[in-house]
C-alpha cells in the first residue's frame, strides 16, 4: 500500500532527516520524495510503501515541531509523479 | 550580556532553580555566567558526578517536582553520556530540558575536537532538538524549548549552543524577551458530548468494565478525579506501573498492576473484561502481554493526550484525545448531570477481595516471622511499609527488586514511586533519588536498588556527599543480574550466562569510605531493627539486605506470551502453542 502525505515544515536544515526517521522507525519505506524550498517554510510531498494502517505514520508526522499537515492519502499502487 | 547569560537569566525567569551538570570546554561561558546566580544563591548547580546521573537527576527533579528538570553538559562525550536519560525521560513522558556545548558554529562539519551531532544522535528520544546558531534567535528558542518541555505531553526537549553564540553579545534581550515571553496560552484538548455520551452508554452496556489506569493520569495530576469515576462506576482496577498509588493496596476495587508481573487478578480481571477503560497508557507490551490477544472479549475506550497513541498497538472502539484530568473531570460532571442513568452502571465487582490477600497467585515464600532462614524481599518490603508513610519517596532501579517493590510496597500516592518503567535503565534510581531530594527536601528518600543496579551509577555516592542528602539506601543483594538469571532459568534451560556477581565489592565498606552509616543484613529478625536504625540516621545511610540468590518474582507472563498465560513458583513450564 502506498501512502501519500503534504505538508509543511520551517525551514530547519534536519527537518529532512526526521521526517525519514520517522518513517524508517514506523516502518514506512520511501517511495518518492520532494522537498521544495519557499520562503518561508519547506514543502514536503512524500509516498511511503507498507503494509501498516496510514494511521501509524499519519500520527507520529503531526507530532514534528510545526509541521503543517495538508493532506494524507491512501493508494494501492504508487500515484506520485517527479517534476522535473 | 553575552549568550552564556542570557540563557541562564532567562532560565532564572522561567522557575528554573536547580540544574544538574558537568562542565567542559564547549560549555564553559555558560558556567562562567553561572557562577554569579550561584554565588547570590538565585539558582543551584548540582555537581554530579557523571553527565547520565545529570540527567536521571534532572529528571528525579521533575518528577518529584511536577516542572521541568534542566540539565547540561559540554559537547562530545558530555553530551553522549546524557543520552540513556533523554531516553528515559522520552519513554516515561518525562519534562526534561538538555541543554549541551557545542564546538564553535564555524567547526561543526570538520570533525573537530569533542564534536559529535548531537541534534542527529537525539532525533528519536526528543520532542524537539533545537541547535542555536543566531545569537538573535537565542531567547525565542530558550522560551519555546522551554515551553514545549511541558505543552500536550511532555517529553524532553534538546538546545544545543555552540560555543560562539554563547559568547556573543546581545544587545536587546529585554525587547526580545518581554516580545517572547508574553502568554502564549497552550490549547488543551476537551472530550466532546458526543464522545462523553458514548463513553457512558458504552459503560452502562457493559457487564464486566474495567478501568486501566496509566501514567497519564499521574501527569496531569488526575488521581482524585480518577478515584471519583472508578468510584461512581464501581470499577475494577489494573494500573501500569507508572500508576502504582492511585489506590491503596487494599482498596476493595484495586486488582493490583497488570502485565508481565501483574497480579493474577489484574490480569485475569483484563482477559475477562467486555470493556476496558483506558486512560493516559499507551498499552506497551509490558503491560499487554502478546497484544493480538490482549483483553480478547472487550471494547476499548482509549483516552489519551497524544493522537499517535491512539489505535497504534490496540484498536479502540471509541478514541478519544483529551488530557486525563480533563476527560475525568468532564466524565465526573457528565454522569452527574445524568444520574438516572447510572443507577445501573453501578457493577457487580466480581473481585472484592483486597488485593493483597492474593496479590499473586500463589504467596511469595516467607520467613516473615522466623529468626532464622533468608530474608524473602516480599516480607522485607512488607515490613519496610510500616516504617514509612506518605512522606516516603521510593525510587528504584531495574530488576527483581523493582518488581517486587510494585508488587509489595504499600503506596499512598501515584507520585510516590520513581522508576524507569517505559527505558527500564539500571543506573536510574540513586540519580533519581538525589533530584527528588533536592525537589522535595522534606521528604525522605528511599532508593531500593539490586547489587547490578547501584554499580551503574555507584559514583553518585560523592554527590550525596558533597550535598550531605540524608538519602536511604537499601540494597537487595542477590549476588546476581537477577531478573536475567530469572529469564535464563526459565527460557533458555538455566544456561546460566554471564549473570553471576559472586565477587561483587563489600558494599557496606565500599559506602563507608564515603561516610554514610552503613550495615549488612542476613536473617529475618535482623529486617526491623536494621530498617529503624536505617530511618534514625539524620544522613545518608546504607542497607545492603542479602537475599537468596535463586529467588523469583511470581507471577510471571513470559515475554511474548498472552498476559492469560501465567507462570508461578509451582507451574513453571508453559505451552508455547
Ligand atoms: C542499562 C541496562 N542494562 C541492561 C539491562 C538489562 N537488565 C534488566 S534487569 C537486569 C538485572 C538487574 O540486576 P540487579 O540490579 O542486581 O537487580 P535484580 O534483578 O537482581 O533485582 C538487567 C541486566 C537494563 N535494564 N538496563
Amino acid at each position: 500500500m502506498f501512502h501519500e502525505f503534504e505538508f509543511n515544515t520551517p525551514i530547519q536544515p534536519d527537518m529532512a532527516e526526521r521526517i525519514l526517521r520517522i518513517m524508517r522507525v514506523r516502518g514506512f519505506e520511501v517511495a518518492n520524495l520532494q522537498v521544495i524550498r519557499r520562503s518561508n517554510c519547506l514543502e514536503f510531498r512524500l509516498q511511503g510503501e507498507t503494509q501498516r494502517p496510514i494511521t501509524q505514520l499519519y500520527g507520529q508526522l503531526e507530532k514534528v515541531y510545526k509541521l503543517k499537515l495538508k493532506s494524507a492519502t491512501e493508494h494501492k499502487k504508487s500515484q506520485l509523479q517527479c517534476h522535473s | 550580556m553575552n549568550g552564556a547569560a542570557c540563557l541562564i537569566e532567562i532560565l532564572n525567569r522561567l522557575g528554573t532553580s536547580h540544574i544538574f551538570g558537568y562542565p567542559g570546554g564547549a560549555i564553559m561561558p555558560v558556567y562562567d555566567a553561572l557562577a554569579c546566580l550561584v554565588k547570590d544563591h538565585k539558582m543551584h548547580h548540582i555537581l554530579c558526578r557523571h553527565e547520565q546521573a545529570c540527567a536521571f537527576s534532572a529528571q528525579g527533579y521533575a518528577r518529584a517536582m511536577g516542572q521541568v528538570g534542566v540539565c547540561m553538559a559540554t559537547s562530545g562525550p558530555g553530551a553522549t553520556n546524557l543520552v540513556t536519560g533523554i531516553a528515559d525521560a522520552h519513554l516515561d513522558s518525562i519534562p526534561l530540558l538538555i541543554i549541551t556545548g557545542q564546538i564553535e558554529t564555524g567547526l561543526i562539519g570538520t570533525d573537530a575536537f569533542q564534536a559529535v551531532d548531537m541534534l542527529g544522535i537525539t532525533h528519536g528520544i526528543v520532542k524537539h532538538g533545537f541547535q542555536v546558531t543566531d545569537i538573535n534567535h537565542l531567547v525565542e528558542t530558550v522560551i519555546e524549548a522551554y515551553r514545549l518541555c511541558t505543552s500536550g505531553r511532555p517529553g524532553p526537549v534538546l538546545i544545543d549552543l555552540p560555543k560562539d553564540i554563547q559568547k556573543a553579545s546581545i544587545d536587546n534581550f529585554e525587547l526580545a524577551w518581554q516580545a517572547c515571553s508574553e502568554d502564549n496560552p497552550i490549547s488543551q484538548f476537551t472530550p466532546t458530548t458526543a464522545q462523553l455520551a458514548q463513553a457512558v452508554e458504552l459503560l452502562e452496556q457493559a457487564r464486566s468494565p474495567v478501568l486501566m489506569a496509566g501514567g497519564g493520569i499521574k501527569i496531569a495530576n488526575a488521581e482524585s478525579h480518577c478515584v471519583e469515576f472508578l468510584h461512581t462506576n464501581n470499577l475494577p482496577t489494573v494500573t501500569t506501573l507508572n500508576c502504582m498509588g492511585l489506590l491503596p493496596m487494599h482498596h476493595p476495587l484495586n486488582l493490583g498492576m497488570l502485565g508481565m508481573h501483574g497480579t493474577a487478578k489484574a490480569n485475569d480481571a483484563v482477559q475477562a473484561a467486555d470493556l476496558i477503560i483506558c486512560i493516559g497508557a499507551r498499552f506497551d507490551d509490558r503491560a499487554t502481554g502478546r497484544v493480538e490477544q490482549f483483553a480478547p472479549k472487550a471494547e476499548i475506550i482509549h483516552v489519551d493526550i497524544d493522537a499517535a497513541e491512539l489505535n497504534k498497538n490496540v484498536q479502540s472502539t471509541l478514541g478519544i484525545i483529551a488530557e486525563a484530568d480533563i476527560f475525568l473531570a468532564a466524565i465526573n460532571q457528565w454522569q452527574k448531570k445524568c444520574v438516572k442513568q447510572y443507577s445501573n452502571l453501578v457493577k457487580q465487582c466480581a473481585n472484592k477481595q483486597p488485593v493483597a490477600n492474593d496479590t499473586l497467585s500463589n504467596p511469595p515464600a516467607s520467613n516473615i516471622n522466623k529468626d532464622q532462614g533468608p530474608i524473602y524481599a516480599a516480607d522485607f518490603l512488607r515490613q519496610l511499609n510500616q516504617h514509612t508513610d506518605e512522606n516516603s519517596l521510593i525510587s528504584v532501579d531495574v530488576g527483581q527488586h523493582q518488581m517486587w517493590v510494585a508488587q509489595h510496597f504499600d503506596f499512598s500516592s501515584t507520585k510516590q514511586f520513581l522508576s524507569s518503567s517505559g527505558l527500564g535503565s539500571m543506573g536510574f534510581g540513586l540519580p533519581a533519588a538525589i533530584g527528588a531530594q533536592f525537589a522535595q527536601p522534606e521528604k525522605t528518600l528511599i532508593n531500593i536498588t539490586g547489587d547490578g543496579s547501584f554499580m551503574m551509577n555507584v559514583q553518585e555516592l560523592a554527590t550525596i556527599k558533597r550535598y550531605q542528602l540524608p538519602i536511604k539506601i537499601i540494597l537487595f543483594n542477590n549476588q546476581h543480574l537477577g531478573l536475567v538469571r530469572q529469564q535464563q532459568e526459565l527460557f533458555y534451560a538455566e544456561n546460566y550466562s554471564e549473570v553471576e556477581l559472586f565477587d561483587n565489592p563489600d558494599f557496606t565498606a565500599l559506602v563507608r569510605v564515603f561516610g554514610f552509616q552503613s550495615e549488612t543484613i542476613n536473617t529475618p529478625a535482623e529486617s526491623n531493627p536494621a530498617i529503624s536504625r536505617l530511618f534514625q540516621q539524620p544522613g545518608p545511610a546504607f542497607l545492603e539486605v542479602k537475599i537468596p540468590a535463586l529467588e523469583n518474582v511470581w507471577p510471571m507472563v513470559p515475554p511474548g506470551a498472552p498476559n492469560s498465560t501465567r507462570l508461578t513458583a509451582t507451574k513453571r513450564q508453559y505451552d508455547v502453542s
